[in-house]
């Protein structure tokens, strides 16, 4: 009877071993939209330069580290279409012409670095995500700004192919409105 | 000595099981990098938090007073609202000016809704036991002075102490809102 009881125990332990994790496999196999997140990896750090090179009105990293045929999503209110935000014209070049010309309209234009995560999905997908405080002087208006601002970068490889952008436009289109009073 | 041995086994065996997922707590917990960790998008607060979003055409105020603290701290990333060290302001009076708001915004508009898309919900566990859950999605209603509907695009980051949200981050573009507001003003 001993001799069958303690194989029947060590067979239930092995059992019960291996529960929890199959349990666990069932449960992420259900959620593709699982995975893992840091912040000291390298499309982080490229967000990181794209900022920095932003700060300084410089669009070499633009061309680096976005595709030509890149989309940019600004999350404004009523630009959907079926559901989706449409993209801004102009792809790469239409982009880093935008961003040089933030710097027509202010000046000392800073972003702090410092929370800036890349998100590597089960599926493969890798998405970068930036939160942060722009600020920035109006050059028309001469007035100090501080705009909070969410950026989601989508990536292909080692290129960025889509950019989702969250910010309160009114302090934008209040320069820009007082840039065709001068 | 058979039986010392046979419960050497079965020793053996019970620690294989603790085994890898003390290894995976240990791969998870990465020190130097504290904005690190795992996500999900199928889990209890993101289901509480759907409850929250589909809870909004309704207003059924249950489920907030439920999910969110009642020490909130609403945190709306607008421009300027942002105090001398440059961090968005908490708006006074916690979950109930909260509740206030939204019932605020069934007096501006009819038929508001909130996407609730697969994906648009997830949940992010740290590495350093903080957990947040994040929205990216579509408020969408129709102003009852200006007649317009509108689509805005927002984007949450609703922080968790256990179960219940302490602090929630909010960034849209207002201009719908506040041309509803000056709407209703006029009339």
């Amino acid at each position: 009877m001993k001799k069958l009881l303690l194989p029947l125990m060590i067979a239930a332990t092995m059992f019960a071993c291996t529960s929890p994790e199959k349990k666990a496999e069932a449960s992420a196999s259900d959620d593709p939209r699982t995975g893992t997140f840091s912040s000291k990896d390298a499309k982080s750090q490229k967000v990181k330069e794209l900022i920095e090179a932003y700060m300084k009105n410089d669009s070499s990293k633009i061309y680096e580290y976005y595709v030509d045929t890149v989309k940019i999503y600004d999350q404004m209110a009523n630009r959907q279409e079926n559901g989706k935000t449409i993209p801004n014209p102009g792809g790469r070049t239409g982009f880093a012409a935008n961003e040089r010309m933030n710097h027509d309209y202010f000046t000392n234009i800073n972003i702090p670095t410092d929370l800036i995560t890349t998100f590597e999905f089960k599926d493969g997908r890798v998405h970068t995500g930036l939160w942060g405080l722009w600020t920035g002087k109006g050059k028309f208006s001469n007035k100090d700004i501080s705009c909070p601002l969410h950026l989601i970068f989508v990536w292909e490889g080692d290129k960025v192919v889509q950019e989702y952008r969250y910010f309160d436009p009114t302090a934008l289109m209040e320069e820009v409105a007082a840039s065709k009073t001068k | 000595m058979k039986k010392v041995f046979l419960s050497m086994i079965v020793l053996a065996t019970m620690f294989a099981c603790n085994a890898p997922e003390k290894k995976a707590d240990a791969t998870a917990a990465n020190s130097e990098d504290t904005e690190s960790g795992t996500y999900v998008s199928m889990d209890d607060k993101v289901a509480k938090i759907k409850k929250v979003l589909d809870a909004a055409h309704t207003l059924d105020t249950t489920i907030l007073h439920e999910v969110f603290a009642d020490t909130l701290k609403v945190l709306d990333g607008r421009v300027g609202n942002v105090d001398s060290l440059d961090q968005i302001k908490a708006s006074p009076g916690g979950r109930a000016e909260f509740i206030q708001g939204e019932k605020l915004l069934h007096d501006l508009y009819d038929d508001i809704a909130m996407t609730t898309r697969k994906g648009d919900i997830k949940t992010f566990t740290y590495s350093d036991g903080r957990v947040a859950s994040g929205y990216w999605g579509v408020w969408s209603g129709k102003g009852k002075f200006t007649k317009q509907e509108y689509k805005i695009p927002l984007h949450m980051v609703m922080f968790w102490q256990g179960d219940k949200i302490t602090h929630i981050y909010r960034m849209f573009d207002p201009s719908a809102l506040n041309a509803e507001v000056a709407a209703s003003q006029k009339k």
